[in-house]
């Protein structure tokens, strides 16, 4: 995998990351509506940095899709944070692939934090502790 | 739900990415990649695996010192004695004894908090690393650095709980 396919493949995990986790907020309530809403912002916040090292080396980001098949229905708060734990790992898989094929320094510097981050947010979802998050 | 695509896609696994990155498939299974001979990566593997067995060091001085603490340790243990043993395997080397660490601290709560603090420390370093390597190193050290901040996390949301109980 090259480092723009991964950039695009992180991009596209991020665009499906804020569909999920809206659909998931949506049958959330209190302070896991809180936390989701934290994590919707969050990954909007990585979908713009990728959007933009993506632009800045000439490429044309992948775009979101009008909507996305979920692994389950999201029927109440115990699928709903299922979800989000599972959009989580996925995306620490995403990102440790970018770490290993990043090329330029901000690149992999993005990537290792984003790891990082998603690592932690499994742990908000209901997550345990894993000898190596992101291994594929 | 009828959409378009498949919640993350490109994330699922596939035959020739899954498993250890960069092994390949043998008679008998997947056989790991012959070990680094770049110095830059051997010297950051090799730091990385003895820090992680000065951790687990202290883990097993923390137990011994309060064995009530075994289940809040637990996965620490286990998980950096995967982690010592899959950093060994990559570099392709026996890293040096570790240290010898200062005293445990006189009670449970202070012994979680510094193990928490050290799990954190070496989660910045090992972030660090992985950002001067690159390739799979880079990948297993940024994994490692993930790993820590996730058990930073678990001893002091876990230990202010437990360890007062």
């Amino acid at each position: 995998m090259t480092e723009k396919e991964a950039l695009q493949a992180a991009l596209a995990g991020e665009h499906a990351a804020m569909y999920g986790v809206g659909v998931a907020g949506g049958k959330l309530s209190g302070a896991r509506f809180a936390q989701a809403t934290a994590s919707f912002g969050e990954h909007r916040r990585r979908r713009d940095q990728l959007a933009d090292l993506l632009a800045d080396d000439g490429e044309t980001p992948v775009a979101a899709e009008p909507a996305y098949d979920l692994p389950q229905p999201v029927t109440g708060t115990a699928s709903a944070v299922a979800l989000v734990l599972l959009i989580e790992r996925r995306l620490s898989v995403v990102y440790a692939d970018l770490v290993e094929a990043a090329e330029k320094e901000p690149v992999r510097a993005l990537a290792i934090q984003a790891l990082i981050a998603t690592s932690r947010a499994q742990l908000t979802w209901g997550g345990t502790a894993q000898a190596f998050p992101g291994q594929s | 739900m009828a959409g378009s695509a498949t919640l993350l896609t490109g994330c699922e696994d596939e035959k020739d990415h899954s498993g250890t990155p960069g092994a390949t498939e043998g008679p008998d299974g997947p056989t790991p990649p012959p070990p680094s001979t770049d110095p830059v990566v051997v010297a950051a593997l090799t730091t990385a695996a003895t820090q992680v067995a000065q951790l687990s060091l202290r883990y097993s001085q923390v137990l011994q010192a309060y064995p009530k603490l075994r289940a809040q340790l637990a996965a620490g243990v286990k998980n950096h004695a995967t982690q010592f043993a899959k950093l060994k395997e990559v570099g392709g080397f026996e890293p040096p004894q570790p240290g010898k660490l200062p005293a445990v601290p006189g009670t449970a709560a202070a012994a979680l908090a510094d193990l928490a603090g050290r799990e954190q420390k070496l989660s910045v370093s090992h972030a660090t690393a992985a950002a001067k390597v690159s390739g799979e190193a880079a990948r297993w050290l940024a994994m490692l650095a993930a790993a820590e901040s996730q058990l930073a996390a678990t001893l002091t949301v876990g230990g202010k709980k437990k360890a007062a109980s």
